[in-house]
């Protein structure tokens, strides 16, 4: 695909009708705002509405949709922290403040661009303040930069986790991927800002959450080479339950 | 070794003997063509024949092994070049990291494939004539260029693979050439530059916050360039 292509116009017509329909159903559901907050949480939502093991790999043109939907939910969530930090007075360096502008671009270009595929949201639905909600990681750097390579290590895997469901449409699969490698570039930069190695060896978190980094250290074989390189050398997804455990306390009012 | 080797003959014992002193591991189903040999001096001459890398799954799993091949053996030649790239001790650790990841997918490929399917490239196939393994510039140039063209070429490959196994495999190798990229342009460029750096605009569209994609027809004609031989995807679709 021509990265110019209009993305509307490589959307397959099914999926298309089917977000226009799950987003009008989604506007009738104006009420959902009282039932997300009975519901608690935005992560217990999020996990309800997604598939919870790569084993059951969903492939029609509902999995897109879910997919769709869940990326763009996992986008707001970064758009609207680097917008927090990136407008926090200081908190950010200088020196430092290009590296989160361009990132933050990317995360509001991701979230335009779902949008603009009719993607929903999953639950943002006034009753989530995401202004609100990041006064615990506002108030120090470290902590900030933590929290960034948290939610781009996490970004990384969620898209992973979540490619094959996307096989039967070709074209939104590729979009994934070029979201996906972003995502792992933005994670680099940051782990190299905060003096680690831009790649992961083993469940090395820096800090960050923890829940982020289970599984990473996955073998993919034996090969010639041992020790860290091993498990730096591939990335590994992560069930949505597991992204959802690994973003919510940063979220979650 | 044979004194002649033609194609269609069982020559793998003789392949293996070579391939280990060429430090490519096992078996190529590249046409090759052994010639004047005799038993001091082993001629090789790599053809200029094209090389399809063939179709379906097995088609993309030789595009991406023939693509971390490139990448493994430009590494290995920096890292054995050592202190004389100009690299700091720091460059070279990180030169050396990505070296081993390149090895370790190369590897993986080779394992995925099996020795049946794999298109092995010979060393001799490799064409770094462009590179100056003395010049920092120049390896640093090129290991951003192999990154955001391995992105690249995995972000357009994915939607060619039927098998959900591969499509994974393929994930995890393709965020860690993105972070390898992200980190080689942070090396190379300023952070306050938008363009060149870590997700510079000029592989990020500013627009979609998407990365590149290329068709392996386009990741193809650059990667032939450091090659001898002439690789071809024709018939991945």
């Amino acid at each position: 695909m021509d990265m110019k292509t209009p993305l509307l116009d490589t959307i397959e017509p099914e999926i298309m009708e089917r977000l226009t329909s799950r987003r009008n159903s989604l506007a009738t559901m104006g009420k959902l705002g009282l039932a997300v907050a009975a519901m608690g949480s935005l992560p217990a939502m999020l996990a309800a509405t997604t598939t919870k093991a790569f084993g059951s790999v969903k492939r029609s043109p509902q999995a897109v949709i879910d997919v769709l939907n869940y990326a763009l939910t996992l986008e707001i969530l970064e758009d609207a922290f680097y917008k927090a930090g990136n407008s926090a007075s200081n908190l950010i360096p200088a020196a430092d403040q290009p590296i989160f502008t361009q990132i933050g671009k990317h995360e509001a270009a991701h979230v335009a661009l779902l949008k603009s595929v009719g993607a929903t949201a999953l639950d943002l639905g006034g009753t989530v303040k995401l202004d609100k909600v990041f006064t615990t990681v506002l108030t120090s750097y470290d902590v900030y930069k933590a929290v960034a390579q948290t939610l781009e290590d996490t970004g990384v895997r969620a898209y992973k986790g979540r490619a094959a469901e996307l096989m039967s449409d070709k074209n939104t699969l590729t979009i994934a991927l070029q979201i996906h490698s972003v995502e792992a570039r933005h994670a680099a930069e940051i782990r190299r800002l905060r003096g680690f190695k831009g790649w992961i060896s083993g469940q090395e978190n820096g800090g960050g959450a923890p829940e982020a980094y289970g599984g990473e250290e996955f073998s993919n074989g034996n090969f010639s080479i041992t020790g860290n390189a091993v498990s730096e050398a591939f990335d590994e997804p992560l069930t949505a339950d597991a992204v959802v455990a690994a973003v919510q306390k940063y979220f979650v009012v | 070794m044979a004194n002649i080797i033609l194609p269609g003959e069982d020559r793998e014992l003789n392949r293996r003997s070579f391939l280990k002193v060429a430090g490519f591991g096992a078996a190529a189903l590249a046409t090759m063509t052994v010639v004047g040999c005799n038993d001091n001096d082993d001629v090789v001459t790599p053809t200029t024949t094209t090389i399809d890398l063939g179709s379906g799954d097995t088609g993309v799993l030789n595009y991406a092994y023939a693509l971390e091949q490139l990448e493994a053996a430009f590494y290995e030649k920096v890292v054995a070049t050592g202190t004389a790239t100009g690299l700091s001790s720091d460059e070279l650790a990180i030169f050396t990291d990505i070296k081993d990841h390149e090895v370790i997918h190369r590897e993986f490929f080779f394992k995925a494939l099996g020795t049946t399917n794999a298109k092995t490239l010979l060393a001799s196939q490799v064409n770094f004539t462009a590179i100056n393994f003395n010049n920092r510039a120049s390896i640093l140039a090129t290991a951003k260029a192999f990154e955001d063209l391995g992105v690249s070429a995995y972000n357009g490959a994915g939607k060619y693979i039927s098998n959900a196994d591969y499509l994974l495999a393929a994930g995890k190798i393709v965020s860690v050439e993105a972070r390898h990229a992200a980190i080689i342009r942070d090396i190379m460029v300023p952070r306050s530059n938008a363009t060149g750096s870590f997700a510079g605009d000029d592989v990020v569209a500013v627009a979609t916050g998407l990365d590149v994609v290329r068709e392996p027809k386009d990741v193809l004609a650059i990667a032939n360039q450091y090659l001898y031989v002439t690789l071809t995807a024709n018939n991945i679709k």
